[in-house]
């Protein structure tokens, strides 16, 4: 089944060998149209975190609007002009901050941005492969990515202003340009860069999934896989099923907008006017958008908790606690995702008994994330915590996840859903569940992997203020939604102003406005760090964590085909941290027994792994090892009980 | 040395910082006096520019200070910090303090939640919430202080090493029945409230109905009451327009004597069971309706349908809140446009009497044909 694959697999390595010793590469080869999945993974980061700083930019200003509806702020309208007119922000602009808000950080950072990186990164190196099994599709899928964001961004300089009608855009308010200006033009540029967005993962998703499945290196069994690349896996199957109907409906949605069809519109009168439009339902769209929402939560949290599992075990030294139950419960979750979607739609009138069905699948989800949160804490359970900054992202990520996962309990019941449906608890919920939880992840995968990424490391002190402002700053931001939900206040709210029962909340505001622009301005020191370290930080030793992954035992310069000399062999699962009777308190995955018994000191700061790596000349390590038996080597294999420590 | 060094530079530059500081502070107050004097120059913003830019500027120096200091005298005042244990310090003073915080803010804002439900399923629904929350909050608690304990107790200080340990089986059953428990029985108890207010709420002997339409518009709620006959009249919506605004069909005459009342307000029978049809004329909007745990969307094109029976009078609930303000209010609830924010109406729940007292004042929508020419256009569609 293999054999084509294995071809491939050889001659990149062949072109590749003979690139990394004469080849000289242009600026644009080498930074903008370049097939190594290493720089692509920078080219998505980069692009993820430049987008979500914008995104959360766009935050600190209708948080602004929020906190101080009757005060007039000038620098707005310096910046901003005619959306804001003496200061005061126009209603429909705080609706197209707040859509533009929502797109940038669950597409473009939380998908584009933490999927891209981390897939391109972390697949091909941690399960010994040359590169992604298409270096071409992948590099048109960053460049689908890329082009998707030009246009997204250049939607905020159109006349009407970008799209307004809320990050799910909802028809009719999105497809009729005279409810709002926001549906004009800025809504066509919208689905164009969604259409172009769900390329990109379409066509990372097709490398993510085939590279898993046929190149991983001799030794790599399933089971043997980092958690976090079976995450990264589900996840791109997750979104090859999830994003197509999504593009479909978006599609649908154009042409009711441009073309006058009624897929979703009917019985319509506005400004004036009856449109000819009849038969078509807003709730097909409903179904066909959640049909990938819901999906899309996981698509944005499974690498994340994938993620931290890799920082929760390198930095806690210890076997990730229950390592089977944690990817049976990421394929459950995976699998639960596609049945819950219509309870993001309770109360829109569909029928009532679907409202028990999915009332019933939704809680479903409950037990295998609950099943992760413990799994992580007893992994810190008689482990031996390094407190340093990726550990400390990690933790936090756990402690999101909890605050906001306990609260779907409310939201999942249909019942409980009819009061807080739309209201600030909504907001809250997600954002702490899969919003900071999974930036959180993804600051701790920067800092973690920051020295395979750019041969250098980030700043540890800067790192600690960062989190500590971020973490207590989030939760200050996030966690009195909750109240508000509970006192019934909407969400996408232009002032709070109008009813009794919602401007009770104005000190609330402030005080959540107040948090929101220190944490905003808490990232400067993470883009301070960023930079200066990607010039100027400490060089990476070759292992800095002392960690166990394939990825260590790359060069820590760049090299085509990652590997100088052969593609190591895996002996080993992937945590085998604290094992007794090891020398040190971590064996990388492609130290064998024999290499523990012959003396290799792999723990030394000068230690190169390719002495190691190279030293087989029988398994030749080229081959994509789908239907190689591992060697029957492990006296230490992962699933045996561990051997009586001796005293 | 290395120590002596550090102080003298440090309390130099801050000496030295300090001196800056307040010349520029008192050239700006001078410029500032001398604009005000002279013109209408807003010297206060012009001061408080100057402070934003000092800020920014110190802490930018402090760094910059900071960071020379310790290259030129290689001294490190953090050097002997022990990270994991200021770490997991911070851990626990932000862990504990933030469980403080959630308890202590949870009361104090406990009096801004909604009020006791003040329809019938709405305590059915109540019940189910507060059951969940007594379930949610401790377990968020418990969860998160044992995170903490393993922090405290297995930091790198103080842990020795770690231990081989792969999973437990006794551990992993016991999570997964301990999670499935309250699984089961929200969802059992969830579903059983979702059928009883939506399918089953029928209306009891002698239990008097009201039936009205609410119609929602970019961006004000439109309500229709039916007129003596009890019911309300056909509708489409090509027939929307000039006086028309809820496109009556008026050849129906079930429609012309149904009464749209011209002011921003519902009035509702208390006791009685309340059906509400909700309609949009334009985009989605949503009837949120918070004091009576009643919501549902407005979709163009699709008529929705609500049913609840209202408990409490509005007067008995100002006594009962203590509020002579309180009122009932219909808000919009998903999001349609610009103005979203603004969709009010008020809600008046009283006595059967009041109620239909308060209905008698109004006309019928309808005027005869012979007055109005618009009933030709009427016909015409």
């Amino acid at each position: 089944m293999s054999a084509h694959h294995i071809t491939t697999a050889e001659a990149s390595l062949h072109t590749s060998e003979s690139h990394h010793t004469h080849h000289h590469e242009s600026f644009w080869t080498k930074y903008i149209f370049s097939q190594d999945h290493k720089t692509i993974a920078k080219q998505f980061l980069l692009t993820g975190f430049i987008s979500g700083f914008i995104g959360i930019l766009l935050s600190g200003i209708f948080r602004l609007q929020l906190a101080f509806p009757d005060k007039s702020f000038p620098f707005l309208e310096t910046i901003l002009g005619k959306w804001a007119p003496e200061g005061r922000l126009d209603p429909n602009f705080y609706m197209a901050l707040v859509t533009m808000h929502g797109t940038i950080l669950v597409f473009w950072l939380l998908t584009g941005g933490l999927s891209g990186t981390f897939a391109n990164l972390l697949i091909p190196l941690q399960l010994g492969a040359r590169d992604m099994a298409s270096p071409f599709i992948n590099m048109l899928s960053f460049h689908f990515f890329f082009w998707g964001t030009v246009v997204l961004m250049a939607s905020f300089f159109v006349g009407t202003g970008p799209a307004g009608a809320g990050w799910t855009v909802y028809p009719p308010l999105s497809a009729l340009p005279q409810a709002m200006p926001g549906s004009g033009l800025g809504m066509i540029l919208w689905i164009i860069a969604l259409v172009l967005f769900v390329v990109g993962v379409l066509m990372g998703g097709l490398n993510y999934i085939t590279t898993v499945l046929n190149m991983r290196t001799k030794g790599m069994s399933p089971f043997r896989m980092p958690l976090v690349v079976w995450a990264l896996f589900t996840v791109a199957v997750l979104g090859l099923l999830s994003f197509p109907p999504a593009v479909a409906a978006f599609v649908l949605l154009l042409f009711d907008h441009s073309l006058g069809t009624s897929f979703y519109l009917s019985d319509i009168y506005i400004a004036g006017q009856a449109l000819p439009q009849q038969g078509g339902n807003v709730l097909l769209y409903l179904h066909l958008f959640w049909f990938l929402g819901h999906p899309e939560v996981y698509i944005v949290l499974l690498p994340a908790l994938g993620i931290t599992s890799e920082l929760i075990s390198t930095h806690a030294r210890k076997p990730i606690f229950g390592y089977k139950v944690m990817v049976i419960s990421i394929l459950g979750i995976a699998f639960v995702s596609f049945i819950v979607w219509a309870h993001h739609m309770f109360v829109t009138g569909m029928n009532p008994l679907l409202g028990s069905i999915f009332t019933a699948t939704t809680l479903l989800v409950a037990i295998p994330s609950a099943m992760k949160i413990f799994n992580y804490i007893f992994t810190l359970w008689k482990g031996d915590i390094h407190l340093n900054t990726p550990m400390l992202f990690g933790i936090g990520t756990v402690s999101f996840f909890i605050s906001g996962g306990l609260t779907g309990f409310f939201l999942g019941v249909a019942p409980t859903d009819i009061p807080l449906h739309n209201t600030y608890f909504v907001v809250g919920h997600f954002h702490l569940v899969m919003g900071v939880s999974a930036v959180f992840a993804m600051f701790g995968g920067t800092y973690h992997w920051f020295p395979r990424l750019w041969g250098r490391m980030m700043n540890e002190r800067l790192g600690y203020i960062h989190f500590w402002l971020t973490f207590v700053g989030a939760n200050l931001v996030f966690f009195p939604m909750y109240y508000m939900g509970f006192g019934g206040v909407p969400r996408r709210y232009y002032a709070f102003t109008e009813f009794s029962f919602t401007s009770k909340w104005q000190d609330l505001n402030v005080f959540m406005t107040t948090a929101a622009l220190i944490t905003i301005a808490a990232q400067l020191i993470f883009i301070y760090n960023f930079f200066h370290s990607m010039f100027w930080g400490k060089p990476a030793p070759q292992n800095p964590w002392k960690a166990t992954t394939l990825e260590w035992s790359a060069p820590v310069k760049h090299i085509h085909g990652n590997w100088p000399g052969n593609l190591p062999t895996v002996y080993r699962w992937p945590y085998d941290y604290s094992k007794p009777g090891a020398p040190v308190d971590f064996i990388p995955q492609y130290i064998s027994d024999e290499d523990i018994a012959r003396g290799v000191r792999w723990w030394e700061e000068d230690f190169d792994p390719s002495t190691v790596i190279d030293r087989r000349e029988d398994t030749g390590g080229e081959t994509a090892a789908v239907s190689v038996e591992p060697k029957p080597v492990p006296a230490l294999s992962p699933n045996q009980k561990p051997p009586a420590p001796e005293a | 040395m290395a120590r002596l060094s550090w102080l003298g530079a440090f309390s130099c530059g801050g000496l030295l910082w300090a001196q800056i500081g307040a010349a520029a502070r008192a050239r700006a107050t001078e410029i500032a006096l001398q604009e005000a004097a002279t013109s209408s120059f807003d010297w206060n913003s012009f001061l408080w520019k100057i402070v934003w830019i000092e800020t920014i500027a110190i802490i930018f120096l402090s760094i910059r200070l900071v960071q020379l200091v310790v290259r030129y005298t290689g001294y490190d005042p953090f050097a002997d910090w022990d990270r994991d244990k200021v770490n997991m310090r911070l851990w626990l003073a932000v862990g504990l303090g933030g469980i403080a915080l959630a308890l202590w803010s949870g009361f104090k804002y406990a009096s801004n939640f909604l009020p006791e439900a003040a329809s019938a399923h709405g305590h059915a629904i109540d019940n189910l919430k507060n059951f969940t929350l007594s379930f949610t909050y401790p377990a968020f608690i418990l969860v998160h202080l044992l995170l903490f304990y393993m922090i405290w107790r297995y930091y790198h200080g103080r842990s020795g090493g770690a231990v081989y340990e792969l999973t437990h089986h006794g551990l992993e059953r016991a999570v997964l029945i301990a999670i499935t428990i309250p699984v089961l029985i929200i969802a059992t108890w969830g579903i059983w409230v979702w059928s009883s207010p939506v399918h089953g709420q029928v209306a009891q002997a002698n239990q008097r109905t009201v039936e009205f339409e609410a119609v929602a518009e970019q961006f004000q709620w439109r309500v229709r009451y039916p007129g003596p006959d009890g019911k309300l009249g056909r509708y489409h919506y090509k027939l929307i327009g000039g006086e028309n605004v809820l496109g009556l069909d008026f050849t129906d005459p079930r429609a012309q004597d149904d009464i749209l009342p011209p002011v921003k307000e519902i009035h509702l029978p208390v006791g009685a069971q309340v059906t509400i049809q909700v309609r949009s004329k334009d985009v989605l909007h949503s009837l949120y309706l918070p004091h009576f745990r009643t919501h549902v969307y407005a979709v163009p094109g699709q008529p929705n349908q609500v049913k609840f029976v209202p408990l409490y009078t509005t007067k008995e609930m100002r006594r009962k809140l203590r509020d002579p303000e309180f009122d009932y209010e219909l808000a919009c609830n998903q999001l349609c446009g610009g103005a979203h924010y603004n969709m009010r109406m008020k809600v008046v729940v009283e006595t059967w009497e009041e109620y239909q007292q308060w209905l008698s004042q109004f006309k019928p929508a309808y005027t005869p044909p012979s007055s109005v020419a618009s009933h030709k256009k009427t016909q015409t569609l």
